[in-house]
């Protein structure tokens, strides 16, 4: 029965959500990040970078896995190349969520106390839409199977549509941090204003690669 | 009554017993190798969806494929014996002698019949003795008869039922009728090398199973039904003259292994297409499965009967004396019976309902699940290679994985995979299909599979028992015979099934998980229409490739996650060794019963 043996090889839609739940939980590291600057601990900030680089180094493993076991004699639900897309835009989320915790890793800065509850609304929103992608991702192993249609599409395509207004939300929370920052440029000093600008940036931007993966992921429904 | 005393001259198979129970061991050995390797294949979805436990499986498919293999197998059968040489043209056939008195008659060889139209004819018989027909009444008949034309010095060309008066007058014999039709008559290419044919066959049914089993150890993609042909026509290159080999025949059979994969694979696309269609994309998909449900149910019932009911009690129905059913009645009756199944097995669908909750968020995440089960299984390989402290450690480690893995398992179960309720409820509806298809494709099996072994043994029963007349005797007209054939061919397979078949249906249950229910249905009723529609043609195809064909067939309906498409590679490789493989063992075996048993 060995022919039985090689018909079914091991689902790239099912390593495809351990890639999923692994850049979601680098972008989950950025809530501790956070409070471990809003506490002024630099050496917990050192100590979640690390944490920070493995466990994305391992959605990188992950990621290697299966684009070189998409052997080109699969028959597969979806396109090769859409399926390689996907997870290089999955991909990013993390290298985000990276780029932050270096960012917070380079300067020991303080946070204004003005500014706490600001960063930590629009950090917790930031994680808000990375969640709600890796739910909508969760269902592409059942979409998988069913040819990509009924309710569950909906749901999906429904899901991946309000990712944008959570990205959107983001944006306007960031929006209303830059705003306070720059109100208080009297009492920061310049570097430190630029620190809190482009940590900012970062994070925005950990929130857009989430939006652009689930627009895509979209796309990848919306057109079958 | 009639007392009939043939006195035979010399018997071309002198070890028609030995022969003969050389075939019931070969045959069985081979009827034990399907049941071990080829059953998993109809209920191995079942068993990995959870839809049935493996006992229940095995119960199951040993009371489904015995039921196939009797009632449609000997379709198969007979082609795999008989139609792969040339048969001759009915150069022999039945004749009726009619007395005036009841006394002893003797007739002579060189004794000349004429027609009305006054050609002359010689009655010969296989036996090369005289019959010696001895009656109290006016009527007896004698078979195996070759009717001579004098003149022309070949085979007569006489209809049924023509009446042939003895030139010189034989004591009490008042007239020979024809019951049977004879053509101007060609041997059959093993008319005169009986023995050989006989140790063919034995050869044949043993090389497939040896390499059934050699081909099984080493993990190489084989099927039953080209091992079997294989041997058979290989036996035939070396016993036969190129042109008595039937090509024709053995062309048909080799494109229907092209044809039934494809046809398989269309049937299971238009199927799953379907499914899809219908209740996957609908919003209600629960409402609309309980909707289709009974319409399959009905279909799966009704080709099951029908294939049954259409010509498929013959073997049963006529040493009863009684009548085949027509098309139409079978249609009937199949439709009604279907009916009532399907009204007996809704109250099942109509109980699933849609319960439990499903989110990303609790952590059942089961691609967790599965990455912890192989890491356990990689642990306890490690263990093995390891020595020393390494091994204690390792050891530790690969307790605490399963541990592991076994708490994953109960929290995957609850969360039910990746599903939805709806999706769940909705393959909990399709469970209920996936079960029938499967004792659709475990009967389709039955019918085709059992022909590999069966058939030919009937060749070396037949011939050991009727001497030239068995080479062309169907299993219809054999009577009980034929039926307890097919019933040994059965036993063998449901016994190969209990000792070896389970283990492989646990082996592939746990490989095809992907085929869900509703997958599976479609895969299943897309191959067992096609090998049930196959084996009523009498083609010998290959259920294994037929089923892959088919889950290929969902797959390119979007309807599998993945699917590698290098098994195609595979079947081709599968066609190239085994038909040489079978065909040169059977060779091998041949040479040696020759020289056992004589020339």
């Amino acid at each position: 029965m060995a022919i039985f043996d090689k018909l079914f090889p091991e689902s790239p839609f099912k390593t495809l959500t351990v890639h999923t739940q692994k850049v979601h939980d680098c972008v989950q590291l950025v809530r501790p990040l956070v409070d471990a600057l809003l506490e002024g601990n630099f050496d917990k900030i050192l100590e979640l970078h690390d944490t920070m680089s493995k466990t994305e180094h391992e959605a990188d493993v992950v990621k290697t896995e299966i684009r070189d076991g998409l052997s080109s004699t699969w028959l597969l639900s979806v396109k090769r190349d859409d399926l390689s897309r996907y997870l290089a835009y999955q991909d990013d989320v993390a290298d985000a969520a990276e780029d932050f915790a270096v960012i917070l890793s380079l300067r020991k800065t303080t946070v204004h106390p003005a500014l706490k509850e600001d960063l930590t609304a629009f950090a917790d929103q930031v994680i808000h839409v990375s969640e709600t992608l890796l739910e909508m991702a969760n269902h592409l192993v059942t979409l998988s199977q069913t040819g990509f249609g009924g309710s569950l599409a909906d749901t999906v395509l429904h899901g991946t549509t309000q990712l944008g207004k959570e990205e959107w939300k983001a944006d306007r929370l960031q929006r209303k941090f830059a705003r306070h920052c720059y109100a208080l440029e009297d009492q920061l000093d310049p570097m430190t204003l630029f620190f809190y600008d482009k940590m900012c940036a970062t994070l925005s931007d950990i929130a857009n690669k989430a939006e652009n993966t689930g627009k895509f992921l979209h796309m990848l429904i919306a057109h079958r | 009554m009639v007392d009939v005393l043939l006195v035979a001259g010399s018997d071309p198979l002198a070890y028609a017993g030995w022969l003969m129970a050389a075939g019931l061991l070969f045959g069985l050995f081979m009827a034990w190798s399907i049941g071990a390797n080829d059953v998993a294949n109809s209920m191995g979805t079942s068993v990995g969806s959870k839809a049935l436990t493996l006992k229940q499986a095995i119960v199951i498919a040993a009371i489904v494929e015995f039921s196939g293999a009797l009632l449609v197998g000997r379709h198969v059968s007979d082609k795999i014996r008989s139609k792969i040489f040339d048969e001759g043209e009915n150069a022999t056939g039945q004749v009726e002698l009619v007395f005036k008195e009841s006394k002893a008659v003797t007739l002579a060889p060189s004794t000349v019949f004429k027609t009305s139209d006054g050609v002359e004819f010689k009655l010969e018989t296989e036996l090369s003795g005289t019959p010696h027909p001895t009656t109290t009444s006016g009527r007896f008949l004698l078979s195996g008869v070759k009717v001579m034309a004098v003149e022309r010095g070949d085979g007569a060309n006489l209809s049924k039922g023509t009446s042939l008066k003895a030139s010189a007058p034989v004591p009490h014999l008042e007239d020979v009728v024809t019951t049977t039709a004879f053509k101007n008559g060609r041997d059959g290419a093993f008319d005169k090398i009986l023995h050989l044919y006989v140790y063919g066959m034995l050869a044949s049914l043993l090389a497939a199973a040896t390499w059934l089993l050699v081909a099984t150890y080493f993990g190489l993609p084989v099927s039953t039904t080209h091992s079997i042909v294989g041997s058979v026509v290989g036996f035939g290159m070396v016993a036969l003259p190129w042109n008595q080999i039937m090509w024709g025949e053995v062309g048909k059979i080799i494109a229907s292994w092209v044809v039934s994969p494809v046809l398989a694979g269309a049937a299971s696309f238009l199927l799953f297409s379907l499914i899809h269609q219908r209740v996957l994309v609908q919003k209600d998909m629960v409402a609309s499965a309980r909707k289709l449900a009974p319409i399959f149910m009905f279909f799966v019932f009704l080709t099951i009967f029908l294939v049954t009911l259409y010509k498929g009690l013959k073997p049963v129905l006529k040493p009863l004396g009684l009548e085949d059913l027509e098309f139409w009645q079978a249609l009937g009756v199949a439709t009604v019976l279907s009916l009532l199944a399907t009204v007996c097995c809704m109250p099942l669908v109509r109980k699933v309902r849609v319960d439990g909750s499903w989110s990303a968020k609790e952590g059942h995440n089961p691609a967790l699940y599965d990455e912890v089960n192989r890491m356990a299984e990689r642990c306890k390989k490690l263990t093995m290679i390891a020595t020393g402290s390494v091994e204690d450690e390792l050891k530790g480690i690969q307790i605490r994985m399963e541990s592991l893995e076994t708490r994953l398992s109960k929290t995957k179960a609850q969360s039910g995979g990746w599903a939805t309720p709806e999706m769940r409820a909705t393959e909990k509806i399709f469970v209920y299909l996936q079960i029938l298809s499967a004792c659709a494709l475990a009967f389709a099996h039955g019918a085709n599979d059992v022909a590999n072994s069966v058939g030919p043994l009937a060749g070396v029963i037949f011939v050991a028992k009727d001497g030239v007349a068995g080479l062309s005797i169907g299993i219809n007209e054999s009577g009980w015979w034929g039926v307890l054939i097919l019933v040994l061919g059965g036993i063998g397979i449901v016994v190969g099934l209990a000792t070896w078949g389970w283990r492989v249906i646990e082996t592939i249950g746990k490989k095809i998980t992907e085929l869900t229910p509703t997958r599976g249905f479609a895969a299943e009723f897309g191959a067992a229409v096609t090998i049930l529609i196959a084996s009523r043609q009498g083609l010998p195809i290959s259920t294994t490739h037929t089923l892959v064909g088919a889950v290929l067939g969902v797959g390119l309906a979007r309807g599998v996650g993945a699917l590698n498409f290098r098994v195609i590679r595979d079947i081709a490789i599968s066609w190239v060794i085994t038909l040489p493989a079978g065909a040169g063992l059977t060779v091998i075996f041949y040479f040696v019963f020759k020289s056992i048993f004589g020339q």
